[in-house]
């Protein structure tokens, strides 16, 4: 089977969206089966904590795309400026977020990156 | 509060920034796709059935690159099995009495990282009867927003200035990094976050297709032992 005509393309598209369904729905059914006190649910809590923060570490140490042609630091600033900007404004996600968000390009426009 | 105002206050909190935050991120794919020469319907259905951006960009990328499909369906589901931690965890949490179960799995379909962050943190407060459609308002919005977005990027897509894409690109880092650390109260939760951070970006330099996974198990794993050791 290719990807490269329309039908192709559209059952790899179905068998994708399948094979993520496959995760989601193994856990539903794994957690009507688990004893949420149980040491083997504590242990898959630290995992998605820990998968979610790995996740999003990684794209502020080391991106790919985009992000790549800007620097650590100003990656790290813009962190910052999100931090404070939040709790400035008794916790907006909004105000938070795109503040950060915009420090970037603007910092990598005077730094060169 | 009835279930009906729980809907409505999902959907409300969604609207408040998170669909916004993810929607830029559509708005970059759906721009990607057509610049790789997808078409409309496949963007739009492949943000319908995998629900997961990573997967998508993958499933782009790689069909830019003429990958065979096996290896492009390999891929994208190997990255999304992301899913079966964040289910097992969240589900519990939704449970409540007389609420027939394929709604639990009508829910874990709508499930996205999103939402999962949000839940874990709003809905522990919530009676058990409105958290589920509290959860449904907000990640049946928050689906429906990227639906639209995946349709607003592929008609601008080539439009977007580049400083632009690079503040929507870096908003949904932000976002998480602003949601994970606002509320530290369980020390398990700050070991497993301070130890995924670390295990992450070092898992990726070696093993760059096993970071995700592999970092939430390393940093999980140590984290649910030290958070042992103190208790003792």
């Amino acid at each position: 089977m290719t990807s490269d005509n329309f039908l192709g393309l559209t059952l790899l598209i179905l068998a994708c969206g399948a094979g993520s369904y496959f995760w989601r729905g193994l856990g539903v059914w794994v957690a009507d089966r688990v004893d949420v006190e149980s040491d083997w649910f504590m242990w898959i809590t630290c995992v998605a904590f820990a998968m979610i923060a790995g996740l999003v570490s990684r794209v502020i140490m080391l991106p790919v795309g985009d992000l790549e042609h800007t620097a650590l630091l100003n990656r790290l600033a813009s962190v910052a400026v999100a931090v404070i900007a939040y709790r400035l404004t008794n916790q907006s996600l909004l105000f938070g977020v795109l503040a950060g968000a915009l420090v970037l390009p603007i910092l990598g426009f005077f730094t060169g990156r | 509060m009835t279930a009906r105002e729980a809907w409505r206050a999902g959907f409300n909190e969604a609207l408040a920034a998170p669909a916004w935050l993810l929607g830029v991120g559509y708005i970059g794919f759906g721009s990607l796709a057509q610049s790789q020469g997808f078409s409309l319907l496949h963007a739009v259905l492949s943000t319908v059935t995998i629900w997961a951006l990573p997967g998508q960009l993958i499933l782009v990328e790689m069909h830019t690159l003429n990958a065979p499909a096996l290896a492009i369906l390999l891929a994208v589901v190997f990255s999304s099995s992301r899913f079966l931690p964040m289910a097992v965890t969240l589900m519990p949490h939704l449970r409540a009495p007389d609420v027939p179960s394929w709604r639990y799995y009508f829910a874990g379909h709508v499930l996205a990282m999103t939402s999962w962050a949000i839940a874990m943190r709003r809905i522990p407060e919530q009676p058990r009867p409105l958290r589920l459609p509290f959860f449904l308002g907000f990640a049946l919005t928050i689906w429906a927003v990227s639906l639209v977005c995946t349709l607003v990027g592929y008609t601008l897509a080539g439009t977007l200035p580049a400083p632009l894409r690079l503040a929507f690109v870096f908003a949904n880092p932000l976002y998480f990094i602003l949601i994970l650390t606002a509320d530290l109260r369980a020390r398990m939760v700050v070991l497993a976050l301070t130890s995924g951070a670390i295990a992450g970006p070092l898992i990726h330099l070696v093993l760059p297709a096993w970071s995700v996974i592999g970092g939430g198990l390393v940093g999980g794993t140590v984290a649910f032992f030290m958070s042992r050791l103190r208790r003792v």
